[in-house]
């Protein structure tokens, strides 16, 4: 493309993008601090614009100058946001995820898969309990809103819409097919931040880390029946009404990444998690191929522990377990 | 933005790519076929950029416009490199690390701070049979190299090329200041990884399986010199001879994901590592700023022990050493 068919297309974005009652030439002029008849020459592509008029009318009017001039940078573009306390609240992060949850419910075919590094997230959804200390945790300790900087860890304190929104989000879970790749230092991380708020006297008394203790054994629990019966359920459901189907695979040699891949009718979207709690999102086709890839690779290295494989799946749910129970006998209670 | 700032980043970005050594003006003047005049003009404003040459340098450059004016809000752009592609291998891998490294090197002021999940990667470099098993593993499970399918480890498997680059490497990291944020699981999957070796039977004697241990060992008491010295070294040299440029924290907390920001005079670079060996980069500030507040976050939770916190600096390293203790004890 020569650039005055750039300059031509430019102009035709704009078009579109102006609404029918303004005049073109006028708000080209006004942008570029001109007359409107240079604007208009410029429109006709008898003046070529410079890189800082394009610049100008790019930014304004939101078009990607990296199309429009056929620019290859080998680069992939990522979309994303971070909590904090004043823009992005943890009421908005869970929004957003539950949206991007329904979007993926409205295909008719979708799958996800979870690359853990800890305990994927929307099971921390299943008991409150636990739901209640990883937001604690997370906006006390690893975001430091300065509302949480005195606080004590309260199971009360959990807004109910908080876990109202948790359960939307896990009852949109529930119903995808999922393969997770778990390693035997996924849940190592949520024990230690249970011991470093013992530690560093955030709890009340050890009856709270009794408690979230004995939330992690239910979670546990939980996770290994949807194991054995290799598909997912609501938790407490004496039923145990089939959900979507889980997959749970069991790799020895890598602990993952929290990099979550979804796989919809025509799609793939890789979510990756940076600086530990925020994800970000990309649709890039090679890099999402490549994730798809490396994911495979891994399952194949990986034990299916789900459905079948039955003494491996005791044997790792048994290994966690023996460690929360440790932990367990080591409270003052 | 005013006037010609648009053009004038532009500028500023390409001449953040160039080595100290090349000429800007020449570089420019060559690419979109100018006099050396008139691209100087340019680079300092007082000619307009034109669309043609706007392109042309940012082709040449591989630079995505819509990031270095941050056209569209909300989105982040990264460069990718990937190590298991057909035309990449693990000696370009290793180049490109170095050249990172020197690259920042080159600066005034610098800095890379590193939220690990692992091991820093520089750190699996000291020792040769630590690096020979490293760039096993890497080769035959993560790149899944045709030439690995039915090979079993020795250690005479690491190229000379391979053991060189790896070598540098470090070097270059040790000359540059760096902050290090760690907890006691870093070392895990290394171990998990000889496990998995041994269980599979890929070792061809236990005696090998011993020597990679007592390698990753003498890594790890290797590395708590540097953190006591608050400085970088190789083994054999002198420590007192070195700056003080390394700051290592133990966390307690979070286990990290691996990403390292490399701040230098102008910017900051976030680096995203994922699927073990890859990686991708961003300098876009609404990206990088955020992240190194929460780096920095971190940092704040987390215990210093280098240079000070002599005790928990034992701690630290105890649990680490144990841990290798244990499985040596089982072989």
């Amino acid at each position: 493309m020569d650039i005055n068919e750039i300059q031509q297309q430019l102009f035709q974005i704009i078009k579109n993008k102006t609404l029918p009652e303004a005049s073109m030439p006028d708000e080209v002029a006004k942008l570029l601090n001109i007359s409107s008849d240079s604007a208009y020459r410029r429109m006709r592509c008898e003046k070529q614009i410079t890189f800082e008029e394009l610049y100008v009318l790019a930014s304004h009017f939101k078009i990607s100058l990296d199309q429009l001039m056929n620019i290859s940078t080998n680069g992939i573009l990522f979309q994303g946001n971070y909590v904090n306390e004043k823009t992005y609240s943890f009421d908005q992060y869970l929004t957003g995820m539950l949206q991007t949850m329904a979007y993926f419910s409205s295909f008719k075919n979708k799958e996800i898969y979870y690359s853990c590094k800890d305990m994927p997230l929307f099971n921390h959804f299943l008991v409150r309990e636990i739901a209640a200390f990883k937001w604690f945790f997370w906006l006390k300790t690893y975001l430091k809103f300065p509302t949480f900087a005195k606080r004590k860890f309260k199971f009360s304190d959990y807004p109910d819409n908080l876990f109202q929104l948790d359960q939307q989000v896990l009852g949109l879970y529930n119903q995808l097919a999922s393969r997770e790749i778990w390693n035997i230092e996924s849940m190592s991380i949520v024990l230690r931040q249970i011991e470093f708020y013992r530690d560093a006297d955030v709890f009340e008394s050890d009856e709270d880390a009794l408690k979230l203790y004995e939330a992690l054994e239910k979670t546990w629990d939980h996770l290994e029946k949807q194991a054995a019966l290799g598909y997912k359920f609501k938790i407490g459901d004496p039923e145990q009404k089939p959900l979507g189907e889980y997959k749970m695979y069991f790799n020895e040699v890598l602990l993952g990444d929290n990099s979550i891949l979804v796989i919809t009718d025509n799609m793939k979207m890789a979510f990756m998690t940076h600086t530990t709690f925020n994800f970000m999102m990309t649709r890039d086709v090679a890099f999402t191929e490549n994730m798809y890839n490396h994911m495979q690779t891994q399952m194949k290295r990986s034990t299916l522990i789900s459905d079948v494989s039955e003494k491996e799946r005791s044997r790792f749910f048994r290994i966690i377990r023996e460690r929360i129970h440790k932990r367990k006998e080591a409270l003052e209670v | 933005m005013a006037d010609y700032q648009s053009q004038e980043f532009l500028f500023q970005r390409i001449k953040e790519l160039l080595p100290l050594h090349v000429s800007l003006v020449d570089t420019v003047a060559n690419i979109i076929h100018v006099s050396s005049d008139s691209a100087y003009r340019r680079i300092r404003g007082e000619t307009p950029l034109v669309l043609d040459e706007a392109r042309e340098l940012c082709t040449h450059f591989k630079l995505s416009l819509d990031q270095i004016l941050n056209v569209q809000g909300g989105a982040t752009m990264f460069q990718n490199v990937r190590i298991n592609t057909k035309n990449y291998n693990y000696e370009k891998y290793l180049t490109g690390l170095i050249k990172h490294v020197e690259y920042a090197a080159s600066f005034i002021q610098k800095e890379i701070i590193y939220l690990t999940k692992d091991m820093a990667v520089f750190h699996n470099f000291y020792y040769r049979p630590l690096t020979a098993f490293r760039y096993f593993f890497w080769m035959k499970s993560i790149i899944q190299d045709p030439g690995f399918v039915d090979k079993e480890f020795e250690f005479s498997i690491l190229s000379e090329d391979a053991e060189k680059l790896s070598r540098e490497l470090v070097m270059a990291y040790n000359k540059v200041p760096s902050v290090e944020i760690c907890n006691t699981e870093c070392i895990n999957s290394t171990i998990s990884q000889i496990e998995f070796y041994k269980d599979s039977g890929l070792f061809t004697s236990s005696k090998d399986i011993r020597t990679v241990y007592e390698s990753l060992e003498e890594t790890i008491l290797h590395l708590k010199n540097e953190v006591e010295y608050g400085a970088k070294f190789m083994p054999g040299e002198n420590p007192e001879s070195k700056k003080s440029n390394f700051l290592f924290f133990y966390n307690r907390i979070i286990l990290g994901d691996n990403t390292v920001m490399v701040v230098t005079d102008r910017v900051k670079t976030a680096f995203i590592n994922y699927d073990v060996l890859d990686y991708m980069s961003t300098q876009d500030e609404s990206f990088c700023n955020p992240c190194y507040d929460d780096l920095h976050k971190m940092m704040k939770k987390s215990t210093l022990i280098s240079q000070t916190g002599e005790k928990q600096r034992n701690i630290f390293f105890g649990i680490l050493l144990n841990k290798i203790k244990e499985r040596k004890k089982h072989l």
